[in-house]
Formats: C-alpha cells, sequence, structure tokens
C-alpha cells in the first residue's frame, strides 16, 4: 500500500463545513491508515471476483490475481490509480456519451468499495475467513461452435521475446457460403493471448459508396462476450474462405524468460437464419495526421453517407494511442447524435455496438475529432511513463475509424 | 452514507500513518505519564514494516512487509492534537491553544507507546516499571503523520511521495520554498542541494509569465520577488533530482505568510494536563530549524486549528432535490478552494460530492431507462474526479486540479441533468 493510499479521509457533516474550509485551508491533512469500512472478505472479494476474474486470476492473462487477499492487497495503489484513471475494467468509451452495449464499466457503488479499499488501509477482514477458491476458466464463451477450427500449428513465444503479433491463416473447409453469427477465440494458453483478431482474407474491394462487405469477424479480447450482433443480421463467410486470426501474445513478468507455446482454436457460429441482413463495413478516414509528438493538436475529419444507413457498430482501425477521439453523426437538419467518446489506449481494441441502431438518412455526416492532448491527466501527474507497447507503437499515416453497418431497406438474403 | 471508518465499529477514532517503533525519531518523542491505564481506551494494533523507506506499508493484521518481505511490527497509531511549532511536545485529544506559546493546535499522527524512565524498552501496554511507578506514556512521530505548515505558508507532498514542501511569502518580499522529508523533518543541506526550482508569477508591469530561478540558502530555496498585490498566485516547478521530472506546486497567498513564534521549551506552563514529565528531557523535535527573516509575532496564530472535517459523517439529505443543491453547494465550495489555493482541502467538498452523488445512484432506479443511462456514467465519473481532485489537491498542482475539476463539474451536470427538475 503506497503512502497514497493512506490519503483518504473521510467526510464531514454538513454543519461544520463552512467551518472546517475556514480551517483547513491552511491545514495540511494528515494520512490516515485503516480507514475503509469495507473489507477484502466481504465487499471487494464479490466485486472483483464478478468482474475481473476473467483476466486476474492464476493462469490468467493479467500479470496479477486478485482472488485472493494475500495476492491482491499488494497491488492496491495499483488498482486505485487503474480505476481512478478509467483504464479498468477496459472499456475505452467514455460511458454517457453515445448508447453502446454492454459497456464494461463497474457501477459507481462497486468502484467505490473497491477505491475506499485501495485507499483506506486495505483490510481483510475476519483473518478465519476464508473466501471461496477462483479456478481460471478457459472454455466457450456461448457453448461448443459449429466449426471448430485449430490453428494449423503450435506458436512458441521464446523466452527472449515479452511480446508478439502472430498472424495465422486457416482454411475453412466450409465449402458453401455462410452467414455467421458469431466468432469466437478459444486461447490455447490463455496465460499469453492478449487480444486477437479474426478475419476473412481476400476481401473484395469497396463499392463506389464506399460500402463493402465486414470482413472483420471478431475482436477477441480475454474475458470479454462474444460481439452481441443482432438476430436477423450476420456476416458473410465466402465459400472455402481463408481466415486470418492475428494474435497478439504477450506475457507477463511472472512468465519473463520462459518460452511460452500456444495453439489456440477459432470457433465459427452459423447464424440459425437461412436469410439474413449482411452486415457491412464503411470507412472513415483522414487526410493526414499530426506528426508523431505534436501534442495539443486537433484534427477533425468527416465522412457523407451516400445512402440512407443504420449504424450498428464503429471500430478504431487505425488510431494512435493516449488521444481522444469524438464522433457524432450529423443529420441533413444540422441534428447532431453523439456516437462515441474514447480514451484510446494501446491494447483493448474492441468494436463498440449500439445499443440501438442509429438510422440515418443519407447526406447524414459522420464528424471525427481527434484531439492529440493525452487524456489520461493520472499518469502525466504523477510521471508515470507510459507503457513500452504504447510508446513503441508507430502512429499511423491517417485516422481510420469503420462503421459497421445496414442499408435501410436492405432485405435479408442467402449467403 | 455513512463514511465512517471500519473502526468506528469498535468505537476507535481514524488512526493514522506514522513510522516504525524504534526509528531514530522514536527517542526524541515527548511522553506523558500514564493515567489510569487500566481504564484507559487503547488504539488498536496495526502493524507496520521496520524497512526506511517502507513506513508506510501498513496492515490490520500481523504478516511480512509486502515491499521487503521484512516482518512487521505491531504499532498503535493515535491521532493527536500538538502545538505546530513543536510537534509532539505537548498532546491534547482535542482542538485548542498550546501552552507553549498560544497557537492554535495542530492534529497530527503518531505512534502511541509506554516506557520506564531511563529504559529504551517500549511496551504496546501500559504497565508498571521495576520501582512500581506506572509506565510513562510515549509518542513519536509517524511519517506522513504531520502535513500541516511549519512556517505558516502552503504544505504539499510531491508526487514521489516522500518529498514535501512548503512555500512561504514574506514580508519582505521573499518567496521561500522549506524542503522536508516524509516525516516533515527538513531535508538537511546535502539533501536539499541536490534539489533545483524556479517560480513562474505574472510580471507586475507586463502581464506576462517571468520565470525567477530560486537560489539555495542553506536547506531552503528563495528568491526576492517584490511587493505583489494580494491574492498573489505564483507555481514553483521543482526538481527533485537532477535531470528528474519538474513537479509543479501553485500558490496563491492571501497575505503574507506569518512564521509561528519560535518558542522554546524548557518548562511547561502550570495547568497544562500534557505537559511532559521530566522523563521527557530528551531533546524536542525542531519543527522549523530553517532560519527565518521574519520577526517572530507572538499571538499571531496560524489559522490552522479547528474540528478535523474527516471525523465527522455526513448526513445526506432525505430528498432528490436537497440532495442536487448540495451538490451544486459542493461544486461552488471546490470552485472557492481552487481560487483561492487551498489544495490541501478539496477533498472535504470533494468526497461529500461522491457521498451524495452515489445516495443519488440509488435513486436512479426511479429515472426512466434513458435518464438511468445518463445518470449511472455520470455519477461513476463523478467518484473518480473525487478521488482525482484528493490526489491532486495532495501534489498541489492547479492545473491538474483545474482538469479533475472540470471533469468533476461536467459529471454533476449530467447527474442534474438526469434527474427531472424539482419544484
Amino acid at each position: 500500500m503506497n503512502v497514497r493510499t493512506m490519503s483518504v479521509r473521510l467526510a464531514l457533516a454538513a454543519a461544520v463545513v463552512a467551518g472546517a474550509f475556514a480551517v483547513a485551508g491552511q491545514r495540511g491533512e494528515a494520512h490516515k491508515a485503516i480507514t475503509s469500512k469495507y473489507t477484502y472478505n466481504d465487499d471487494v472479494f464479490p466485486i472483483v471476483k464478478e468482474r475481473c476474474a476473467p483476466c486476474h486470476v492464476a493462469g490468467g492473462v493479467a500479470p496479477m490475481s486478485l482472488m485472493t487477499y494475500e495476492e491482491a492487497f499488494p497491488w492496491a495503489e495499483s488498482i486505485r490509480a487503474e480505476l481512478v484513471a478509467a483504464h479498468m475494467p477496459p472499456w475505452n468509451a467514455d460511458d454517457g456519451f453515445g448508447d453502446l452495449k454492454r459497456a464494461h464499466t463497474l457501477p459507481p457503488r462497486e468502484l467505490d468499495v473497491l477505491l475506499t479499499w485501495a485507499t483506506g488501509g486495505n483490510p481483510r477482514g475476519a483473518l478465519d475467513q476464508k473466501v471461496p477458491a477462483v479456478e481460471l476458466k478457459n472454455d466457450w464463451t456461448v457453448g461448443p461452435p459449429d466449426v471448430a477450427l485449430k490453428l494449423p500449428s503450435e506458436f512458441t513465444l521464446g523466452a527472449d521475446t515479452m511480446e508478439e503479433t502472430k498472424e495465422f491463416t486457416l482454411a475453412s473447409g466450409i465449402a458453401e457460403p455462410r452467414w455467421v453469427r458469431a466468432v469466437d477465440l478459444l486461447p490455447g494458453t490463455p496465460a499469453i493471448v492478449r487480444s486477437a483478431t479474426i478475419f476473412v482474407k481476400d476481401a473484395p474491394p469497396a463499392a463506389a459508396s464506399g460500402l463493402s462487405p465486414e470482413r472483420v469477424l471478431a475482436h477477441w479480447l480475454p474475458g470479454h462476450d462474444r460481439e452481441p450482433i443482432d438476430a436477423g443480421t450476420a456476416f458473410r463467410l465466402p465459400a472455402n474462405a481463408q481466415i486470418g486470426v492475428r494474435i497478439h501474445y504477450k506475457k507477463t513478468w511472472q512468465l519473463e524468460g520462459k518460452a511460452m507455446a500456444d495453439r489456440s482454436t477459432v470457433g465459427v457460429y452459423f447464424a440459425p437464419e437461412k436469410e439474413a441482413r449482411e452486415l457491412l463495413s464503411l470507412p472513415v478516414e483522414s487526410e493526414t495526421t499530426p506528426p508523431a509528438g505534436a501534442m495539443n493538436q486537433t484534427v477533425t475529419f468527416s465522412r457523407t453517407l451516400n445512402d440512407d444507413l443504420q449504424v450498428v457498430a464503429l471500430s478504431p482501425d487505425a488510431v494512435p494511442p493516449n488521444i481522444s477521439l469524438q464522433v457524432e453523426a450529423v443529420r441533413p437538419d444540422g441534428a447532431r447524435t453523439p456516437m462515441i467518446r474514447l480514451n484510446t489506449r494501446a491494447d483493448w481494441d474492441r468494436r463498440y455496438w449500439f445499443e440501438k441502431p442509429l438510422a440515418l438518412p443519407r447526406g447524414s455526416k459522420i464528424e471525427v475529432t481527434a484531439n492529440f492532448e493525452d487524456p489520461d491527466i493520472l499518469s502525466s501527474a504523477f510521471a508515470v511513463a507510459p507503457p513500452p507497447s504504447a510508446a513503441a507503437k508507430p502512429r499511423p499515416a491517417t485516422l481510420k475509424l469503420s462503421l459497421d453497418v445496414l442499408p435501410a431497406n436492405g432485405k435479408p438474403i442467402a449467403p | 452514507m455513512d463514511r465512517g471508518s471500519r473502526l468506528d465499529g469498535v468505537g476507535w477514532a481514524i488512526v493514522m500513518l506514522s513510522c516504525a517503533l524504534g526509528g531514530a525519531m522514536s527517542s526524541t518523542a515527548a511522553q506523558q505519564s500514564a493515567k489510569a491505564p487500566a481504564a484507559e481506551k487503547m488504539p488498536p494494533l496495526s502493524y507496520v514494516c521496520p524497512m526506511t523507506g517502507d513506513e508506510e506499508v501498513i496492515e490490520d493484521h500481523p504478516g511480512k512487509c509486502r515491499r521487503c518481505g521484512m516482518t512487521l511490527v505491531p504499532i498503535r497509531l493515535d491521532s493527536v492534537w500538538t502545538c505546530a511549532t513543536k510537534p509532539l511536545a505537548v498532546i491534547e485529544s482535542k482542538a485548542g491553544r498550546c501552552p507553549i506559546d498560544g497557537t492554535p493546535l495542530v492534529q497530527v499522527t503518531a505512534a502511541l507507546s509506554w516506557s520506564c524512565p531511563g529504559s529504551d524498552k517500549e511496551s504496546l501496554t501500559p504497565g508498571k516499571c521495576p520501582d512500581g511507578s506506572p509506565m510513562q506514556k510515549k509518542y513519536s512521530p509517524r511519517a506522513h503523520g504531520n502535513h500541516n505548515p511549519q512556517h505558516g505558508g502552503q504544505f504539499f507532498m510531491a508526487a514521489d511521495y516522500w518529498h514535501h514542501l512548503e512555500g512561504t511569502y514574506l514580508p519582505s518580499g521573499v518567496f521561500r520554498l522549506h524542503l522536508y522529508d516524509d516525516f516533515t523533518k527538513p531535508l538537511t543541506v546535502a539533501q536539499a542541494s541536490a534539489i533545483t526550482a524556479d517560480l513562474v508569477m505574472k510580471d507586475p508591469q507586463s502581464g506576462t509569465d517571468k520565470t525567477i530561478p530560486l537560489v539555495r540558502s542553506g536547506r531552503y530555496l528563495q528568491a526576492t520577488i517584490g511587493k505583489l498585490a494580494f491574492p498573489a498566485a505564483m507555481y514553483a516547478r521543482v526538481q527533485f533530482k537532477p535531470g528528474g521530472p519538474k513537479n509543479r506546486f501553485d500558490f496563491t497567498f492571501e497575505s503574507y505568510s506569518k512564521e509561528p513564534p519560535a518558542a522554546t521549551l524548557t518548562k511547561a506552563p502550570a495547568g497544562t494536563p500534557a505537559a511532559a514529565p521530566p522523563a521527557a528531557a530528551a531533546p524536542v523535535p525542531a519543527a522549523s530549524p530553517a532560519p527565518s527573516t521574519s520577526a517572530p509575532t507572538p499571538g499571531s496564530a496560524p489559522s490552522t486549528a479547528g474540528v478535523d472535517p474527516a471525523l465527522v459523517p455526513l448526513p445526506i439529505p432525505e430528498t432528490v432535490p436537497e440532495m442536487l443543491a448540495q451538490l451544486r453547494t459542493r461544486i461552488d465550495q471546490i470552485r472557492g478552494i481552487i481560487d483561492r489555493g487551498s489544495f490541501a482541502s478539496i477533498y472535504v467538498p470533494a468526497f461529500q460530492a461522491k457521498d451524495l452523488a452515489l445516495a443519488l445512484d440509488a435513486h436512479t432506479q426511479e429515472l426512466p431507462a434513458e435518464r438511468q443511462r445518463i445518470a449511472q456514467p455520470a455519477i461513476a465519473k463523478l467518484v473518480r474526479s473525487a478521488y482525482l481532485l484528493d490526489a491532486f489537491g495532495d501534489i498541489g498542482n492547479k492545473q491538474q486540479i483545474v482538469e479533475a475539476y472540470d471533469m468533476f463539474v461536467d459529471a454533476a451536470k449530467n447527474i442534474a441533468a438526469a434527474f427531472p427538475s424539482q419544484p
């Protein structure tokens, strides 16, 4: 527990507010020890078990388990910093701007419980109280897939390599075109599989409207549900498709110096319907970006829709880490609808699905404002160096987002 | 929301962080006679790391230090009131006046133990000495146990959690930066020599920023900045080690800083119940060995004493409109604190606002779904920004405090927008 964790001071009665301010302004407040009324056993464990166990468990992809008191309390200061900076749970969207499905954020009370415990002395609770053992779950999140495709060979992350991104190609072996509802990944070695993008290779060029079939079948992240595509909507998997799997392997410090092998499996879930509406992709791209190192600059770019469309999801495809992005839909009459506000990070790429399809008439604009000032005020205040992977990631030449859309009047068709 | 400490449940006041038993400073602490030990209520045992530099590691149970692996040592931590200029020379259980120099008492955290005259041995429980006399109560300083200004200025902790500093603006037109360690002990000349800093302020003539190097003079840094109109705002950029980051500390002076009277403790005044017994003849830790150029002003007490706001639970109003009204009040209070530069107290209204927001969270179920989707993220954002204000308030960087405040205001605005307007 860091000194800072002692700095939580309990609040005072409204009755003494005015008087207290008169004196508190000149007084340095001493740091206090165990001030948290919440204990690990009674209050913290149920939250971390429910919210953090997929990664923060022995053998998980996170650098530490939080599933016992002994494992959790040394990380109390990190827990505070990650929660206050909104780095954890990993959900880069600003909840409340736009209406997104399955926001992976903590309810306010749970957030307060964790912060109070992390900053208030990290009490354990009754010493003789044992919390239930939590083990790593590594299974298909929605049951066995219709088709399971194992990576063609085992990949080994060498003893002297901490992280690497590796691309594999799988033959689907599916002779007919099919509608696909979801694609999932089952890590062979969960401790090193940090993220994966699964896509159809050899995509055809986009039409003049800019629309093309959505080829990214899944952005996979540990501990997250499969992508929440609506019924009646599907990805089109061409006959005998080649499926690309780009996996980001990353070791934690505990695995440093060890060679680690993985052979993950891709699971394909077919849509139950014979006819479906195909998910299409529409890029929104800037012409240029400020040079690396340019701070406090803002870039605005947009795309005008040539068709009546329903926007169902959005992916930040090529954006540098540690910037903020705001996306709004501007209708022809000037009405603006917030879509998403993101604080980008080096990891945790995903596709963000809107709670309801956003119906936009032809002529609407998707307007993107990118601010290159690092939104993480906590790290800059405490001189925390950015993660090496964030610092090393080159800035893309242009910024690119992809919208997942459905033609407004599109009818379900056969694949 | 009940903000009581976990210790409230066992009827104890807040305990505070301090240093390991047996540290060098312990031997210099004042002692008091134990009074009716059997009937006395003791602070609970905590367990701290004895390793220098790891003093802040503290647990509520025995075990190993999470940093260095050393066996934790038991300690009793207490929150007491003492003289600003002579920490722990006088111990009181509540606010009042220092019997030595008449200044208001300040609150500090200290380690409590018992010992016998002439003996180095310390006990965590009262008892009898070999001669049959009761053991004497002893209070020792703890790391981060005293964040009170020592020179009537504004006191901050650095982002490295070890350095502390205090800025004063003297009637002679001098800005002085006093440098301390985590015990609020002035740095040695050797330690201070590694630190460089400058001061940025508005030029009264041109209105533009001008940077003035702070020159080391013994244990502190200073520069003559002349007579400024009040409130006088400025910030120091401090580099605690060569090549390290520059830490910003914002100061706003409403008036010239007034040094507390330089009292000397030779004999406690009569009628002082907490006066040190003869066994406390060991030297009293100097609060501020740094010389002062300002004349002592007896009786000109810095406004440092008062009720510890942290000890009083916050009553939450019963109705949503009252909660929202109090939330608006907190916004104004935080703004006022920022304007006055009293950053160390920002946590008070910030955490009150957080508790109000959490109380409002219980009412979000009464809202239609689309308003819940506005309210809940806004409440979570306010909780986070309250902790940010707390963190930034400690290190005294106005720019970051204002950023956190903007986030706080934005969250509060969204909370208010989510709840239907009330008559």
